[in-house]
């Protein structure tokens, strides 16, 4: 196999909670020794629940947080060596809710050109040459080149949030449960999108997802994170055929008996109000 | 596919204007405001007088309304023989300046803190808060007297003790906006993008202030006219001959039994003046957080 893009080793982050003098002093182990390798071109899934590290992963791979002990590189170098901007200049994230990520006061068209802007290099008519193209690639109209978040689909807005992360052609995309915030029929929309966009600039994806269906379709290998530690990486067939662990068919369970699920969600029986 | 490309509703913009349209307050408050700008900018022109032209002959002469008043002179004289009308008209000017200085002078001080508390949290956000408490803990009556007796009553002093007496409210509005900004996605986004301090405070966060920024500005223009008049009736602010609407109240106060217009004139443009700021800046508010204060 081809040099990892990215490697994350023995990946710990502890963050220490209370610090008043009221407050009970203890420690959070959010990523417990983590390793895993990210190969170019490939779709890499880590799912787990609430609060089994994902967030924190991916906040740590998109350089936006340090690890406590262990080190990611990216293309062979520690991230710790890389200026903000070059860091940028590979990765970029698309976030969970285009709700939150765009800033509503921005247009359309401001909110692409962001990157280019903070890099710099070129000037105001091939930036928007570049984001016309983009929009052209995601089958955006460019008459919502002047529209406001606040004027757009949820779907709408995931799109604007992917040209803005794909302006400056990284290589990686970390994408934090891009479509959970999404309707369904979107879901499909954006995830296809994707896949598509995948060829097109050959990107590299880290997909953050508690949604095992999606997470199916569209993932190369699945890591599997329970309480902040890596129990299972492996290919998405054999993972999803035949789980090694006793934690990953759990999760498929849960996922795939909606009936039970259905079950736990009825009130308590009790004296009717 | 064709149905998820359309652009939904209005613009913020075209929001915010739909919402002004249908606020009383608002409008009655800016309508008044504006014809006040258009009369300070044109005040040299609408004033029948020179302000300054003093005319001891003329002294006292009744308002237009009196049995003697003439047309001549529309609110009559002072006590020097000044015009009143072109008083009152040129003391439009000085409080309009003032306020809105010393609302930009402190709104920028109270940005700039309330930010910097809201952003960094920590440390930042302790000695922020420190210093919002000292500034609350300060007078600003004596503050002014201490400064004005050293440094002398000039208009762009006032000005300055203004700035840096008013910037708490702004501080405090900002830095509780600010921390409910920093959380939001956009931000983390700017951050992975490489975007620096500057960039993030100025260029993500500010825009979001504008709103909370702009109810408190005006409010706060309104409160600065006040404290300027109060100053300058207390002979801290502006300095005589200067048509200040607190000073003309303050060089009358002896006249109130004999010719209460003298004082009634004034003290009604200083009401009036701060009554459409606030119906402003209420409307500001209702407008731009209908869902709740901002």
């Amino acid at each position: 196999m081809t040099d990892a893009l990215m490697s994350v080793r023995d990946v710990s982050r502890v963050f220490s909670l209370g610090h008043g003098p009221f407050t009970r002093q203890g420690h959070l182990r959010a990523l417990d020794r983590v390793s895993f390798d990210l190969f170019p071109g490939e779709v890499l899934a880590v799912v787990g629940e609430s609060g089994s590290g994902k967030s924190t992963l991916s906040r740590i791979m998109l350089g936006l947080d340090r690890p406590s002990g262990g080190e990611v590189l990216l293309e062979g170098k520690p991230v710790e060596t890389y200026r903000r901007r070059a860091f940028a200049r590979i990765v970029q994230p698309v976030f969970q809710d285009p709700y939150s990520s765009l800033n509503p006061h921005k247009t359309v068209r401001q909110l692409i050109e962001m990157p280019l802007v903070i890099a710099g290099e070129e000037g105001k008519a091939e930036r928007l040459r570049k984001v016309r193209e983009l929009l052209d690639i995601l089958r955006m109209p460019t008459r919502m080149l002047d529209a406001y978040p606040s004027q757009m689909s949820g779907g709408q807005r995931q799109r604007v949030a992917i040209a803005r992360a794909l302006i400056s052609r990284p290589r990686i995309v970390i994408c934090d449960e891009p479509t959970s915030a999404l309707d369904v029929s979107v879901q499909a929309q954006v995830l296809n999108l994707l896949m598509e966009l995948r060829a097109t600039f050959q990107l590299t994806y880290i997909f953050i997802s508690h949604d095992l269906s999606v997470v199916e379709y569209i993932a190369d290998r699945v890591a599997v994170l329970q309480e902040g530690k890596l129990v299972e990486l492996a290919d998405v067939g054999t993972l999803f055929a035949s789980p090694r662990c006793d934690y990953t068919r759990q999760l498929l369970e849960s996922a795939l008996t909606i009936p039970r699920v259905e079950e736990s969600m009825r009130p308590p029986d009790g004296p009717n109000l | 596919m064709s149905q998820i490309l359309e652009i939904e509703g209005p613009t913020p913009r075209q929001l915010l204007a739909r919402r002004a349209a249908g606020h009383p307050g608002f409008l009655i408050g800016t309508t008044i405001l504006s014809i006040l700008v258009l009369v300070a900018l044109a005040a040299p022109l609408l004033a029948p007088h020179d302000p300054y032209a003093q005319d001891l002959t003329q002294r006292l002469l009744p308002p237009v309304w009196a049995e003697t008043g003439t047309w001549n002179h529309l609110f009559g004289t002072d006590a020097l023989g000044r015009d009143y009308l072109s008083r009152i008209l040129h003391g439009t000017r000085v409080s309009l300046l003032i306020g809105l200085c010393a609302a930009v002078g402190s709104g920028i001080i109270g940005a700039m803190l309330g930010m910097l508390a809201g952003y960094y949290g920590g440390r930042v956000d302790n000695v922020v808060t420190f210093f919002i408490s000292v500034r609350l803990a300060l007078p600003v009556v004596l503050v002014s007297l201490a400064v004005v007796s050293i440094f002398g009553g000039r208009l762009w002093i006032v000005v300055a003790i203004l700035s840096l007496l008013l910037w708490d409210r702004y501080a405090v509005v900002v830095r509780a906006a600010t921390q409910q900004l920093r959380s939001r996605e956009f931000v983390t986004a700017a951050l992975a993008m490489g975007a620096s301090t500057p960039r993030i405070l100025l260029g993500e966060l500010l825009p979001n202030l504008a709103g909370p920024l702009l109810v408190v500005g005006s409010l706060e223009v309104g409160h600065a006219i006040l404290l300027e008049s109060a100053l300058s009736f207390l002979g801290l602010g502006v300095q005589p001959p200067t048509p200040s609407w607190g000073l003309m109240v303050a060089e009358s106060k002896g006249m109130i039994f004999y010719d209460a217009r003298l004082i009634a004139l004034p003290g009604a443009a200083i009401a009036l003046t701060v009554m459409a700021i606030n119906l402003m800046g209420d409307g500001l508010r209702d407008i731009l957080s209908p869902g709740g204060r901002a």
